[in-house]
């Protein structure tokens, strides 16, 4: 297992000498609003706090962002504490096992969402070379949410990319072009097989513009913009749909069986209204800009969730050489907590009813697919520890083996992420006290067949 | 010792954050939660938890805000799942819901899978979530605003619908 090379330190960085010359000024204070810890009501005969290293401290930002290129080399974007909060790019070369010297992606620090459902995204490229010439640098793009001091749900959606290997970093730039402080945040950074950059994120400016007017809108939208310039310009924004859950990710994947230029699909937690106008959170799928005005999003699963409440749990998308749709989520189910998967077929019609994934604590699903074979990772909190566990099909998904667990972790994690490098699976975790992980999900030999950028 | 200075300073300068905050944010350790339960036996209560990430929430805890306002008799339990160091963002919010001047807690460990499973392992982390706690502690877990109506069924089995003291 490679080392963990990099561990997020939780507080931030202050010098001792400011905190002496603040202390005196603060101690009347202090007493005044945050009371210790052990001031707590209801304390007679406390024992020893469960071990946590991490009591105490502000959440830390574990989601890290991760991609192969299509060389081998694994890049990597995450929050540095350690460099003022700026988000870092480094890579690997050996999977996981040693990393670069960071390299800077915002010269000027700025607030970086990079927790739970919210995740810095990365991804790589080498430029197509003529034949017998060397082989140019890597292209990066980096996308992030940058939220608003003391505003909240609200952020805007940032990018910047490198075309010198990761060496620099251009300015980052705002994509979404309403700038108003609301929700512009939980952004998704896709790239088609034409080199199209697609960048997805949960939009609130209708429903602000409702509001203004006096009328309710029902919760959030999706907007979308598109590079055609290998990301050194983003086009007008557009509406993919609008009623969509407010915190929730979204899950974009190319479908290799669309026509040539088609945008991603897309599959997101949507709030449809039943016949009482009550909120259904299911999943909407449909690609990016593929929904007629003033129809509702066809659905990619439809539990009838019935709830005014943010969930907080984001869907997985893998979609097969044939346009077979593999899909995973988190709905309550009548009252159970349940993760599920299902198989549609490029129409969207179900494959098979869905299934029960994992355990009552199953949650976080990611998915990977390459040709009739199907990854499926998640990860479960079982009071003690969390385990990321994965199962695998090699039938498109009609069949799976058992589950077994990839990587545990004592402390404070990110959500599971499942990469690919030229056909092959690996996770991508990133946990407090163990730190980065890169774990393959398949034994070293060949895969029996690599198709990674046929489509 | 450095370290350890540089984390007492960072929870002073939190402090400074909020000067207007008259009531107090405590961190929720593990073990703390069964501690509140304990403190409670016998007594009907509510615990609610909300966050800074969640606009349904403003709504949920306005009402419940109002309504521990009006009656002094309704014990409410308000837990942030956010991190101490958004003080200064959730005191406003707590503000509005009148809970100003009330001891409210914030999610202080930095797993916070563990807080909630320690609260509730069928609960997944959607906000907000209230649990009704009778006298004998049965509680009616509500995820999503809580209805008026269930409210009123809860303070009315509970003895504790005061005249003109809830008005949702």
């Amino acid at each position: 297992m490679p080392a963990p090379l990099f561990r997020i330190v939780a507080p931030r960085p202050l010098s001792v000498g400011s905190a002496l010359f603040v202390l005196p000024l603060l101690s009347a204070l202090f007493a005044a609003t945050i009371p210790p810890a052990r001031a707590h009501e209801g304390h007679e005969g406390h024992g020893a706090p469960t071990a946590s290293k991490g009591a105490k401290a502000p959440r830390p930002p574990l989601a890290v962002g991760a991609a192969f290129d299509g060389s081998g080399r694994l890049w990597r974007v995450r929050v540095a504490p350690e460099q003022g909060g700026r988000l870092v790019v480094d890579h690997s070369d050996d999977l996981g096992a040693h990393f670069s010297a960071p390299v800077a992606v915002n010269a000027v620090p700025e607030p970086v969402a990079a927790e739970g459902e919210l995740r810095p995204d990365i991804l790589a490229a080498l430029p197509d070379a003529p034949a017998g010439t060397a082989p140019p640098p890597a292209q990066v793009w980096v996308a992030w949410t940058s939220p608003l001091a003391n505003v909240p749900y609200a952020g805007h959606v940032r990018f910047a990319r490198s075309t010198d290997g990761g060496h620099s970093f251009s300015a980052p730039i705002t994509v979404n072009d309403d700038t108003a402080p609301i929700t512009h945040r939980f952004q998704t950074l896709s790239r088609g097989p034409d080199g199209r950059l697609y960048l997805a994120w949960i939009d609130k400016r209708e429903g602000e513009a409702a509001k203004r007017q006096g009328q309710a809108y029902r919760g959030a939208a999706i907007y979308y913009a598109e590079s055609r310039d290998d990301g050194a310009t983003f086009g007008a924004n557009a509406r993919h749909a609008a009623h969509t859950c407010e915190c929730c990710r979204i899950a974009l994947a190319n479908d290799p069986a669309a026509p040539a230029g088609s945008r991603p699909l897309a599959l997101w937690r949507h709030v449809y209204a039943d016949a009482q106008g009550k909120s259904i959170r299911d999943h909407g799928l449909a690609p990016l800009g593929g929904i007629a005005d003033g129809t509702e999003p066809p659905k990619g699963s439809d539990d009838r969730w019935q709830v005014d409440a943010c969930p907080h749990h984001g869907p997985a998308l893998a979609v097969a050489g044939d346009g077979t749709r593999h899909l995973a989520w988190f709905n309550l189910v009548g009252a159970a907590p349940s993760l599920q998967y299902q198989a549609l077929d490029r129409n969207g019609a179900p494959l098979a009813p869905p299934r029960r994934v994992g355990g009552e604590l199953a949650s976080h699903p990611a998915l990977f697919v390459r040709g009739d074979a199907v990854w499926l990772a998640w990860k479960e909190f079982d009071g003690q520890a969390t385990r990321v566990f994965a199962q695998h099909s090699t039938d498109g998904g009609r069949t799976w083996d058992t589950p077994r667990p990839l990587a545990e972790s004592g402390g404070a994690s990110d959500h599971p992420q499942l990469i690919g490098d030229r056909g092959r699976p690996y996770l991508s975790w990133n946990s407090q006290p163990e730190g980065y992980r890169l774990i393959a999900l398949e034994s070293p030999e060949p895969p029996a067949a690599p198709a990674p950028h046929r489509h | 010792m450095t370290r350890l200075l540089a984390r007492f300073a960072a929870l002073l300068l939190l402090g400074a954050a909020l000067p207007a905050l008259a009531g107090a944010l405590t961190p929720l350790q593990p073990g703390d939660y069964a501690r509140i339960k304990s403190a409670r036996s016998g007594k009907p209560f509510i615990v609610t938890l909300w966050g800074l990430d969640c606009p349904y929430c403003k709504g949920n805890l306005a009402m419940l805000g109002a309504a521990a306002k009006a009656n002094r008799q309704l014990d409410l339990v308000v837990i942030a799942t956010d991190t101490p160091d958004d003080a200064a963002a959730l005191a406003p919010l707590l503000r509005q819901a009148g809970l100003g001047e009330r001891r409210t807690w914030v999610f202080g460990d930095a797993a916070p899978e563990r807080l909630r499973f320690e609260i509730d392992r069928q609960w997944h982390g959607e906000m907000p979530r209230t649990y009704l706690f009778d006298a004998d502690h049965q509680a009616t877990a509500v995820s999503g605003s809580l209805a008026a109506e269930d409210f009123h069924l809860w303070l009315r089995r509970n003895g504790l619908e005061a005249p003109r003291a809830v008005r949702p």
